[in-house]
């Protein structure tokens, strides 16, 4: 996995930001590794930017530090009781610029998806790379992503995609790696919260609205009951535009078929 | 056979209990709305569809029920300038009638539409527009929609816990700028709420009008449906001597009932409690609005409990936070209840520090332009009104 730094093109506004990819250049593909529940994963981490980089994995509660050009190795297990291990860097800003993702555990015969919630300001992001000390004090973020794509009036977003058929258990893990309080509703369908690594009472309720606080990943457990394209949505209707308009930003599809 | 026949006799016996419910509905776009201040503002929204004549628009708009298992029958006409939908928020309809445009259709000018669906389980729900969403519902296109039990109207779900009676906050909030006169092309991100609304009121509304007065006597029990179709966090504070469990969340019993004395509603979500008390109570409960950034506080409500029949606290300066500022709007002065202890703070809507002042009573505001601001106070956020 590589540290990099690049530019996201979301519609009409380009969004400076450093993220983990699987390649040695920068790409908007998120990595968010998929493993095995019984796995251990050995994790190489090569940092790509000019930055120390200290990434703290949720498993260990302790940051590994990964120098400029250099890289660090670290074994993932999967915690007890838990689908996720979050992974992000220990430097607020960095975190913010788009370092913060996660590992599933999942069984083979699953069907899981993962949706990294995180917005930007855009105006913020482009202070920083141009050597400015970030002032959030004067946050208004307009730029709403999951897995760094947004959706559009014109297209959905095809990297927030769910498919499954009715009767199936779809597993959703939800990381929330913005500074904002998030709000996600489903259309169509109530979802179980199965998991948070925050402490968090709404765990086995049923839900088709709820709340995600930064840093936090709810894992919820779909099981479709009706076959539909139906949208989740953040239901802080601010976060449904892109650059101010309508529809776009934090949208995702469900897609069920019979 | 015998066996087949009594399943028939079953399912014969269930339809029987279940019911069409049928409403007409107008999509209108020309509703006025007075706030606290006395001001009158716009709103769009739904309204039940006049026999003759015309029946106005009300903020939130009309309350729809059913009894669970009732086939849901509402006719849509719109004769408004823009395309609407209605959203059944939880009803976890098919897509058909899910009222998203894109995944179902608009109801464009001039057209009728009809949706149909099975109110599947008791509990509280949300109607709203779900076209360009962030505007049509900030402009009042929503109101609740409550499903009773089979058992009846006054327990929370089916051999769920009863009460006396039940009463509704639908909590939103409203961007004056925008619904006085929403500009096309204005950046929709950039909402930022001027007034705090539970059931369209805000302040004393809430006291003036006596259905918004939760009577709660002592030994008996009162349902309370909480909703939030805002952009902020809502926090329900209960006073001391009012126990409030909650038994339902999003028109689905939860797994146990717990008791709380804050309760945070984020947007979209719902819940179903029961209160009650030992005793005789005169009190209330805090609604606090919290933004989504951090969790500032931007504005507080207070919902009156009243067993005794006593008056609620005649001065409408009790039901303020402390420290409270006055007048609001100001024009030239914003006078403080008490001396602060730290310089006082005025940011602009957008958060940027306008001011700084030294400690005092009267703050100065005539030097700034007309608008939103926050007075940063010993630590609280006062939002305030230049006129």
């Amino acid at each position: 996995m590589f540290i990099n730094r690049g530019i996201l093109q979301i519609e009409n506004q380009l969004v400076k930001v450093t993220q983990f990819n699987y390649n040695t250049i920068f790409d908007t593909v998120e990595a968010y590794p998929s493993v095995g529940a019984a796995d251990t994963l050995m994790l190489t981490i090569f940092n790509n930017t000019s930055t120390n980089q200290s990434i703290f994995f949720e498993h260990t509660n302790s940051a590994k530090e990964v120098n400029p050009k250099s890289f660090a190795k670290v074994a993932v297990w999967k915690m007890p009781g838990k689908r996720t291990v979050p992974f992000y860097s220990a430097n607020k800003t960095q975190k913010y610029l788009g370092l913060s993702s996660a590992i599933i555990f999942n069984n083979s015969n699953e069907k899981a998806f993962f949706w990294n919630l995180r917005e930007y300001d855009e105006s913020i992001n482009q202070q920083y790379f141009e050597g400015a000390n970030l002032n959030f004090s004067n946050y208004i973020p307009d730029v709403f992503t999951i897995n760094s794509k947004v959706h559009t009036i014109y297209k959905a977003n095809q990297m927030a995609m769910v498919l499954g058929n009715v009767g199936d258990s779809i597993y959703i893990d939800i990381l929330n790696s913005g500074l904002m309080f998030h709000s996600v509703h489903f259309h169509g369908y109530h979802v179980k919260i199965i998991e948070s690594n925050k402490s968090n009472e709404m765990i086995g309720w049923d839900k088709d609205s709820f709340p995600i606080d930064p840093g936090e990943l709810i894992s919820v457990l779909l099981v479709p009951h009706q076959p539909g394209l139906y949208p989740v949505h953040d239901h802080n209707l601010k976060a449904v535009t892109i650059g101010g308009n309508y529809p776009g930003g934090m949208i995702a599809m469900l897609k069920i078929e019979p | 056979m015998r066996v087949i026949i009594s399943i028939l006799f079953i399912l014969a016996a269930a339809n029987c209990f279940a019911q069409k419910v049928y409403y007409e509905l107008d999509m209108k776009m020309d509703g006025t709305h007075k706030l606290y201040t006395d001001e009158i503002t716009n709103i769009w929204g739904f309204s039940f569809r006049a026999k003759e004549g015309e029946i106005p628009l009300t903020l939130p708009s009309p309350t729809l029920t059913a009894t669970e298992g009732d086939t849901v029958v509402v006719m849509v006409v719109n004769p408004s300038n823009e395309g609407h939908t209605i959203h059944w928020h939880g009803l976890d309809v098919d897509q058909a009638n899910d009222g998203v445009p894109h995944t179902s259709q608009y109801v464009l000018h001039g057209d009728t539409f009809t949706y149909r669906f099975i109110a599947p389980h008791a509990g509280n729900y949300i109607y709203h527009c779900h076209v360009t969403t962030t505007l049509h519902l900030m402009m009042g296109m929503y109101g609740s929609f409550i499903v009773y039990p089979k058992q009846g109207n006054n327990f929370l779900y089916e051999n769920g816990p009863s009460y006396e009676k039940d009463y509704a906050f639908l909590g939103s909030e409203l961007d004056k700028s925008w619904t006085d006169d929403f500009k096309e092309g204005g950046a929709l991100n950039e909402f930022s709420p001027t007034h705090f609304l539970l059931n369209g009121l805000e302040k004393n509304q809430l006291f003036d009008d006596s259905t918004q007065i939760i009577q709660l006597e002592k030994g008996k029990r009162v349902g309370l449906r909480l909703l939030n179709i805002g952009f902020s966090i809502h926090r329900y504070t209960f006073p001391s001597d009012v126990t409030a469990l909650v038994y339902t969340s999003d028109g689905r019993k939860l797994p146990k009932p717990f008791l709380v004395n804050t309760l945070e509603l984020y947007p979209g979500e719902r819940y179903g409690i029961i209160l009650s008390s030992s005793k005789n109570v005169t009190d209330y409960i805090e609604v606090d609005y919290l933004d989504m950034y951090n969790k500032a506080q931007q504005s507080r409500n207070y919902i009156g409990i009243n067993s005794e029949n006593f008056p609620l606290l005649s001065s409408e300066k009790l039901f303020e936070p402390k420290p409270f500022i006055s007048p609001n709007p100001a024009s030239d002065f914003i006078r403080l209840n008490e001396l602060p202890s730290n310089n006082v703070m005025i940011y602009d809507s957008k958060g940027k520090l306008v001011d700084e002042v030294s400690p005092q009573i009267n703050i100065d505001v005539s030097r700034l332009k007309s608008g939103l601001y926050f007075l940063w106070v010993d630590g609280q956020k006062l939002p305030f009104v230049k006129s």
